[in-house]
């Protein structure tokens, strides 16, 4: 337990003594729900109150932003050898996995933490749906950090393909869903699509935690278990995947 | 110096990973985002038939923004991993580095620019047209003129992640407050006329006009203002050359920046 938690509270440091990374987070989310989200919440007319569901939808990418940034630079410190070093220690692989879960959760609640408040508290909602949200959001970084994570063993092949692959995957993941807009609105090519994209439910059901009335959100109890079953699913994949391929990493 | 910008325009091409990462990002911007807002927002958009005429050309410039501004990355790149050091031994001036830079990042941005027109003509006819042809020496100043931006930062950047995270935070800068994804109207309904102003004299905000004025077959956009998209052009370009100058100069003086 001793070195699990000497070993977060170093990872812990190094992640946050990039401090312009995390301003940047909010300095984002403030210019996209600011400028952006106002500006484009205009322009919709054929649903209302747009900006309440572009708010919410952008809570969502900024939390799949940093859950895959998380990945990646588990992955990242994985092919540039970091990661051999820290194999070399004394902790035992799950409580590995663990830390870096909990180091990935950490990061999530610094980053998303402070944009969750200002939203929930523009629009006027209760402080318990702020856990309830919070809850919402860390469930669906843990698939989202399961997904990079798992898909590693490209990386140790061609960590450029790795890239290349995630980057491409964020943007059809990120779009094809009902992050910026509901299903209803979608031509049926993309709806379906969209139904099998685990960020719809968790868009979905983020909305339905925060009561905002939309009507086709998703039924909020089969949103909540597909939420959690990809997160569980991508644990346990991660679980199975991570200690195989990395006890025959090669560093770059 | 043009074998120095034939190495780094093949090197922005070759990089998959960003490669992937901008069209995953432009192609579903047009084709999905630009769609399905197109069935939320009103039937016409200052003259635009739908939201997907309007916003196709704002993709492109956006598309042409990101693309050179890569320049940025990959000076970041050269002078922490000794390649810019390499470039300084060839038998080129200070200049001719400079320039080199520049002008592989307005050939960068104008050849993926095109390659997103001519997916966006698919969809919009009228992108193909004699008006686009005539429209690519402008659209080449105008994305040597952005790079002058990521030369600037290279200038302030120095060391690790620092110019990344500079880099992501002017894109936002540049990108949310310009006539991209929204016409002017909506903007003057929202911000003070000052900022107004600042908005319609952005660079990206008068290349997308450029576009839609080929799309609407005439000046016809009441953002669009041909020696105002050529002076500021122009007058970056001329502050990314400075810029790189300083960088190479005192890159072989002191040996770091």
């Amino acid at each position: 337990m001793r070195e699990f938690i000497t070993l977060l509270g170093y990872e812990l440091k190094e992640t946050f003594d990039s401090v312009p990374w995390t301003v940047y987070f909010w300095f984002f989310f403030g210019f996209q729900y600011f400028v952006y989200g106002q500006l484009v919440s205009r322009l919709v007319v054929n649903l209302s109150d747009y900006y309440v569901y572009y708010g919410t939808g952008l809570l969502i990418i900024m939390t799949f932003n940093v859950a895959s940034w998380s990945g990646r630079r588990f992955v990242e410190g994985a092919h540039e050898g970091r990661l051999r070093y820290i194999l070399s220690l004394p902790i035992r692989r799950g409580e590995l996995f663990l830390e870096q879960l909990l180091l990935g959760l950490i990061a999530n609640i610094v980053r998303i933490g402070p944009p969750l408040i200002i939203v929930l508290w523009l629009n006027g909602m209760p402080p318990i749906v702020l856990l309830t949200s919070l809850m919402v959001l860390l469930s669906m970084s843990v698939g989202v950090m399961g997904i990079m994570i798992s898909l590693s063993f490209i990386a140790f092949k061609s960590f450029d393909i790795y890239s290349a692959i995630v980057a491409t995957t964020s943007a059809i993941l990120l779009r094809f869903s009902t992050i910026l807009y509901p299903l209803s609105f979608m031509p049926n090519a993309y709806s379906s699509v969209a139904r099998f994209n685990p960020l719809t439910y968790g868009a979905d059901l983020l909305r339905n935690v925060m009561s905002i009335d939309v009507n086709q959100l998703l039924n909020p109890g089969s949103s909540a278990f597909i939420v959690a079953a990809v997160g569980v699913s991508m644990l346990t994949l991660g679980m199975a995947i991570v200690p195989r391929t990395l006890e025959g990493v090669k560093s770059s | 110096m043009l074998q120095i910008t034939r190495v780094d325009l093949s090197y922005f091409f070759r990089t998959k990973w960003l490669v992937g990462t901008l069209l995953g990002l432009n192609i579903t911007d047009m084709l999905v985002v630009g769609i399905v807002y197109k069935g939320m927002m009103p039937t016409e958009i200052e003259g635009f038939l739908n939201y997907f005429q309007f916003y196709a050309p704002g993709v492109i410039i956006t598309g042409l923004f990101f693309a050179s501004f890569d320049v940025g990355r990959r000076v970041h790149l050269g002078l922490t991993e000794g390649v810019s050091q390499y470039y300084l031994t060839l038998p080129v001036s200070l200049n001719e580095v400079a320039w080199a830079h520049l002008l592989s990042a307005g050939l960068g941005g104008v050849i993926y620019a095109g390659l997103l027109t001519m997916m966006a003509a698919v969809l919009v006819p009228q992108l193909v047209s004699l008006s686009t042809v005539a429209l690519i020496p402008l659209m080449f100043v105008l994305s040597m003129g952005l790079a002058g931006i990521a030369a600037v930062l290279n200038l302030f950047s120095r060391t690790g992640d620092r110019y990344f995270v500079f880099a992501d935070g002017i894109q936002t800068v540049m990108v949310s407050p310009s006539t991209v994804a929204y016409p002017i109207s909506v903007i003057r309904s929202y911000f003070p006329p000052t900022l107004v102003t600042v908005i319609q004299l952005n660079p990206l905000s008068q290349g997308a006009e450029a576009l839609r004025a080929v799309i609407n077959g005439g000046p016809s956009s009441p953002v669009f203002n041909l020696p105002s998209l050529v002076l500021a052009s122009l007058a970056l370009l001329v502050i990314g050359a400075v810029s790189y100058r300083h960088v190479f100069t005192k890159l072989r003086e002191v040996g770091k920046i």
